[in-house]
């Protein structure tokens, strides 16, 4: 982003320099054309219209340091400008800044639940491997029953060999006799 | 010749010439410095220019590109409102500095 920005930046700056050229070369061309008229070789209509405008380098420098400083001081002038408005303007400043101050507030509300529900991780060790588990009655058809401690004991201490991570666990159907499975999901 | 003490004054000659003359680019602006005074001032004319563009940075001019008479691609600077207040002034206090020079002269 800030290389586009420095890219436009640049171009603004040669349009800027580009204009002064223009300006300053017309200058002396005109003073050539007069010289030619009134008389002289072409090559001191030059020498003496050159001669004439002094230093152009310098005076180049001197007007883009002018040109580019005060765009800094129109900026400060913008921006009283925007204040006297509001000023002047009380109604029309208030929905502006209500406008600005609702988006704001939103945008933040919804960001921080996105981070606490979503982004942030669980305050526990490893929260990468937690899982939740649930119930299946399969034979009834009874699915997301909720899963009871002593339904967990059960489920760990006869599955002593499976890890409990999400891969593993999310394969332990059907390990109940009478129908009970467990599911899990991530 | 007053070509070191005009570096002073040279904002009030441009706006000067250009309240007499209308919107002018920065040769004409020479020019009319040049004839209107009998050849008695001459400009170095590369330095009318960050006079000219600090003029406009302030408001007192406006510019626009346009041709001149042989088709020449240049910038004529026109005076504003705030110019005309600023050429008043300026007019006043070159008088004042005229009439302060002089009667140090004439002391005797």
């Amino acid at each position: 982003m800030s290389f586009v920005h420095r890219i436009a930046n640049l171009r603004s700056r040669t349009r800027l320099e580009q204009d002064i050229d223009v300006e300053l070369q017309s200058h002396i061309e005109m003073r050539v054309e007069d010289n030619l008229r009134a008389g002289m070789s072409t090559a001191e209509a030059r020498r003496n219209a050159l001669l004439r405008f002094g230093n152009r380098t310098s005076v180049k420098e001197n007007i883009v340091a002018i040109d580019s400083a005060l765009s800094a001081e129109r900026l400060q002038r913008d921006f009283r400008y925007a204040v006297r408005q509001f000023a002047r303007n009380p109604l029309f400043a208030a929905t502006v800044i209500s406008t600005i101050a609702l988006g704001i507030g939103a945008t933040i509300g919804v960001f921080s639940i996105v981070h606490s529900v979503l982004l942030r991780p669980l305050p526990y060790k490893n929260s990468d491997r937690l899982v939740v588990a649930y119930g299946n009655l399969r034979k009834r058809n009874a699915t997301d029953l909720p899963f009871s401690s002593p339904d967990f004991l059960d489920l760990r201490n006869g599955a002593k060999s499976c890890v409990f991570g999400k891969p593993a666990l999310s394969r332990i159907l059907g390990l109940f006799p009478g129908g009970f499975a467990a599911t899990t999901s991530g | 010749m007053a070509r070191n003490d005009l570096q002073g004054s040279l904002d009030l000659l441009a706006l000067k010439t250009l309240s007499q003359r209308g919107p002018l680019h920065g040769y004409g602006i020479v020019l009319h410095i040049q004839t209107a005074s009998d050849e008695l001032l001459s400009v170095e004319e590369g330095s009318l220019y960050p006079a000219l563009h600090r003029m406009e940075q302030s408001g007192w001019i406006s510019s626009e590109w346009a041709l001149t008479e042989t088709n020449r691609k240049a910038k004529y600077y026109k005076l504003t409102a705030a110019g005309r207040k600023e050429l008043e002034k300026a007019q006043e206090s070159f008088e004042q500095l005229v009439k302060g020079v002089r009667a140090i002269l004439r002391y005797a």
